[in-house]
């Protein structure tokens, strides 16, 4: 459990006292955002292993290396390390090029028994997360982001290192490789009709 | 259409974070923390570590008066001279 003093502190101080090389604060810092990170890692590499590998990787580079984090440029921890995690998520898919099944997608198999109303929701999450995983990395990280996240689009953009516009291109072009998708899946004239 | 979209889209799944996760990872830095010759100093140093030390002085004086005042019916007063006879004189049991 974390210590009550640290608690209180901000993700900012607890940088500081990191630097230091306090592994409490470390501690406190990993219990606050371990279940937000894991989610964003899991949106973006669609595996739950490898999202827990590379939440784990990210934290432990910050304990690590804690001065990659710089006080003096004003970022905000968060934004820093969403933009940390989004990037080393983006070099791990390269690295694994073929897009690998979600996890979601075993869902629908193994719950054939399910009510139908139920079936056909697992049946719908696993074709959007389907949709989502097939997408390009940049557009994949800006729908997370903005959409999932609740990440401005300004600081999406600073985190992709591209301009806002550019930022809200990807997203137009992500949302309509979902709907493409989707539309030949048959999930959203099925909904239409319905 | 969007609006459909926009409706599926929110109703993605938010993923349970596998139990323990944040644990490893402290645990993994805590492992971390020194490498090298100093880390085994420091582990040697940190064995003799007293975790609280007023309460260890604490327990360890009242823990003395008990025993003491247990004990103080066992001990006799010896004289010191008595005391220093018995190591000139040897007790053979008077047979010679």
């Amino acid at each position: 459990m974390a210590n009550p003093r640290y608690s209180e502190e901000t993700d900012e101080s607890l940088m500081v006292l990191i630097q230091d090389g306090d592994h409490r604060a470390f501690a406190a810092l990993v219990e606050r955002h371990t279940d937000r990170f894991y989610a964003a890692a899991y949106r973006m590499l669609g595996q739950a292993g490898d999202a827990e590998d590379m939440v784990q990787d990210a934290f432990l580079k910050i304990w690590d290396n804690p001065f990659l984090w710089r006080e003096d440029q004003g970022a905000k921890f968060t934004t820093w390390f969403y933009r940390v995690v989004t990037n080393m998520s983006i070099d791990r898919m390269r690295k694994r090029k073929k897009a690998v099944p979600s996890d979601l997608m075993e869902l629908h198999e193994d719950d054939r028994d399910l009510q139908d109303k139920q079936y056909q929701d697992a049946q719908e999450q696993a074709h959007l997360e389907e949709a989502i995983q097939a997408l390009p990395d940049k557009q994949k990280a800006a729908l997370n982001l903005c959409f999932y996240e609740g990440v401005s689009n300004k600081e999406a953009a600073d985190m992709l290192g591209v301009q806002v516009k550019a930022l809200e291109s990807l997203l137009m072009r992500a949302k309509a490789g979902i709907r493409d998708y989707l539309v030949r899946e048959g999930i959203l004239e099925e909904r239409e009709r319905a | 259409m969007n609006d459909d979209l926009d409706r599926i889209l929110c109703k993605r799944c938010a993923p349970q974070t596998p139990r323990g996760l944040a644990e490893r990872i402290i645990a993994q830095a805590a492992m971390r923390r020194e490498r090298g010759p100093k880390a085994l100093v420091n582990e040697m140093a940190m064995m003799f570590v007293v975790p609280r030390p007023a309460f260890a002085l604490g327990f360890s004086i009242l823990l003395g008066l008990l025993i003491g005042f247990e004990a103080g019916g066992m001990t006799s007063t010896v004289s010191e001279s008595q005391d220093f006879a018995s190591f000139l004189v040897v007790d053979e049991g008077g047979w010679l």
